[in-house]
């Protein structure tokens, strides 16, 4: 076969903006061609055309981006073009691809598509490269040829079609390391309080139903009802099976098909049943791990486990890079291990001295003193509010004392901090890019020191735990020092 | 802190203590101008009495902010500014009330570039400004030769990169 030529999007991709167009301008065209149809008015007559020449235009323009866009991988590079006027030509080297996310909405779904993108490191817009409408079987070649072009860096010019399936192979011997039974669903639904998002909607139905029927002569008939504790009984449990129901089944929804599995080289992680999405990243392009926990679920021994990646990780709400969020603590730490054998997670880790807990119970708290100084000018009268926020303070430095632990393992670096809400970080000294040690004039005093890490991510993350020795910053300087031992030169 | 590393030595040009001083009398003249400049208006239009209490507030402190950041901070910032590159690394250390320590490794440089603006021009000096992955570091007010010398140092060394 030839070599393969450049590709547009699926041709679905110019209806999809047409309904985007559509749904963007709404408003306009209901006021302009429905409301005003065959208005006599000048001004209306002139927006009307102005309105119709701003639609034709994006129809047009609609039509010409999608004609002018096309991709093309060569050699592990894949090269796009785009522009009709003013062309543009974008040269992405696959292996700087730092992670691949598909999603596949309803609308994908009715056409039987999908949108794949690769997110590369860069910053700023140009750091991600999507491309929203192309077949399923389009996104696998992609995701194909992206792996396929990591192991073997001179391919040939000319690929096969048998060829492309060979190389795909390997992508299909994955081990699945968790998919979620029914009892998993339950405890996510319960820890995440899903059932208490009906009230909101609840709310919104009465109000809604409160406009269409008058509720309020209704409520002496409610309040006869009400009136007979069995029937409030009944009322009351029929709403909390209503309530968990509802929990089960959006939990369901967004958690349900869960799957998280990872070949040799890849790991990918799958979830959601309308709306589904896909993340997988490189094994070595994972640049930390990071196990946070909430109050609750340290109370049931849940953890969730995120992965870091350099490149952009997508919707914040979708959460494309965290392994299942009601994992049982070992099971994740487990996992981190399983799914990284590069990866080495230990259970016991250093607490801090009791230096650090003598200069957290002294260091002043300046929220404090300036609330406690304006109750003071302006309602003394409220002076136990100042006591209360001061237990609050003192409550949360405790739990993040206790809570704070530390650990340089060989190559591998571990914090863990907070107080409601703890998180564990770990990584690997070649994945930090670099160090700070902070010492305050109170800290000197302690002999303690703050130490932070910094890591490729989108934004860069900062890793801070402060009051550990000043020998431990130190060891912690050296340690860094030292990464020129093991690092890989390209 | 420094048992096995050798600590940064290099320290900044004296002359910064007058570049800063001369930026910070400017920026805190604008500042006590506009401010001045609100004050003659809230007194000409009479506004709310609080305005009038908030302005008088914020020149006291801006005053206060201004012998500080003019007389006392320059001083102190030059004093205890360190640097330091080799092959491996760029280290610096700065601060005297709290003191902070960086360290970054030579292959996760991505640019160094040096800037002069009319001051650091009057005085013959520049300030490296070193971009990391997710970051830049400023090394400020370097003399000429050296501020020269350092880049194409830096440049040289980041040359080599690692797998990341």
């Amino acid at each position: 076969m030839m070599e393969e030529h450049a590709k547009r999007l699926h041709p679905i991709k110019i209806l999809f903006e047409f309904w985007k167009l559509l749904k963007g301008n709404v408003f306009f065209i209901i006021m302009l061609y429905i409301l005003n149809f065959g208005s006599e008015k000048m001004y209306m007559k002139l927006l009307q055309i102005g309105f119709l020449v701003y639609l034709v235009w994006k129809v047009i323009s609609v039509i010409l981006k999608w004609y002018t866009y096309k991709y093309q991988i060569k050699d592990g590079t894949l090269y796009i073009t785009s522009g009709l006027v003013s062309k543009t030509y974008r040269t992405v080297p696959l292996h700087k691809v730092q992670n691949v996310q598909q999603r596949t909405t309803l609308f994908h779904k009715i056409f039987r598509l999908t949108s794949l993108t690769f997110e590369t490191g860069m910053t700023g817009e140009q750091g991600s490269v999507p491309f929203e409408m192309i077949s399923r079987k389009e996104a696998e070649r992609l995701e194909g040829e992206y792996s396929s072009k990591q192991e073997l860096p001179v391919i040939e010019a000319d690929i096969s079609e048998e060829r492309i399936a060979e190389d795909m192979e390997p992508a299909i011997e994955k081990t699945i390391h968790f998919t979620p039974s029914k009892h998993d669903v339950l405890k996510a639904s319960f820890t995440s309080l899903s059932f208490l998002a009906l009230i909101p909607i609840l709310a919104t139905l009465y109000n809604t139903l409160d406009d269409f029927i008058d509720l309020e002569n209704a409520e002496g008939f409610l309040a006869k009802l009400l009136d007979t504790w069995w029937i409030i009984t009944i009322v009351i449990a029929g709403l909390i099976c209503v309530a968990v129901a509802f929990g089960i089944v959006s939990t369901f929804v967004k958690y349900g098909k869960y799957e998280i599995s990872s070949d040799h080289e890849r790991i990918y992680i799958k979830k959601g049943v309308l709306d589904e999405s896909a993340f997988s990243i490189r094994k070595e392009k994972v640049q930390a791990v990071e196990i946070t926990q909430s109050i609750i679920k340290r109370v049931l021994g849940l953890a969730e486990v995120k992965l870091i990646s350099a490149g952009s990780t997508g919707d914040e709400e979708l959460e494309t890079n965290t392994l299942y969020p009601f994992l049982s603590i070992e099971r994740a730490y487990g996992m981190v291990e399983e799914i990284l054998p590069a990866y080495k997670v230990e259970r016991s880790m250093r607490s801090l001295s009791k230096q650090a807990f003598k200069i957290r119970m002294l260091r002043p708290s300046f929220f404090w003193i300036l609330t406690t100084l304006a109750i003071y000018y302006f309602k003394p009268s409220l002076w136990y509010i100042s006591l209360i926020i001061l237990v609050l303070i003192y409550t949360l430095r405790i739990m993040d004392y206790k809570n704070s632990r530390y650990l340089l393992n060989d190559e591998f670096i571990q914090f863990k901090s907070g107080s409601l809400e703890t998180s564990l970080f770990i990584t690997k000294r070649s994945k930090v890019i670099q160090i700070e040690v902070e010492r305050s004039k109170l800290q000197k005093l302690f002999g303690l020191a703050t130490i932070e890490t910094i890591n490729r991510s989108k934004p860069v993350h900062h890793t801070k735990l402060q009051d550990v020795s000043v020998e431990y910053a130190d060891e912690f300087y050296t340690w860094y020092m030292d990464r020129t031992k093991n690092i890989q030169f390209e | 802190m420094y048992s096995k590393i050798q600590p940064p030595t290099k320290k900044i040009s004296k002359e910064s203590v007058k570049v800063w001083r001369m930026t910070e009398a400017i920026t805190n003249l604008i500042i006590l101008a506009v401010l001045g400049i609100l004050l003659f208006v809230d007194d000409y239009f009479t506004w709310k009495e609080w305005i009038g209490w908030i302005l008088n507030g914020l020149i006291v402190l801006s005053f206060f902010h201004a012998i500080w950041s003019i007389f006392i901070e320059p001083i102190l910032l030059q004093k205890y500014w360190r640097y330091d590159v080799n092959e491996e690394f760029i280290q610096t250390k700065r601060g005297a009330w709290s003191e902070t320590h960086e360290l970054i490794p030579m292959t996760k440089v991505q640019s160094v570039k040096l800037n002069q603006g009319p001051f650091l021009r009057k005085y013959n000096l520049y300030s490296l400004s070193i971009g990391t992955m997710g970051d830049s570091h400023d090394i400020p007010a370097i003399p000429e030769k050296e501020a020269y010398e350092l880049r194409d140092k830096i440049a040289h060394f980041a040359k080599i990169k690692e797998v990341d």
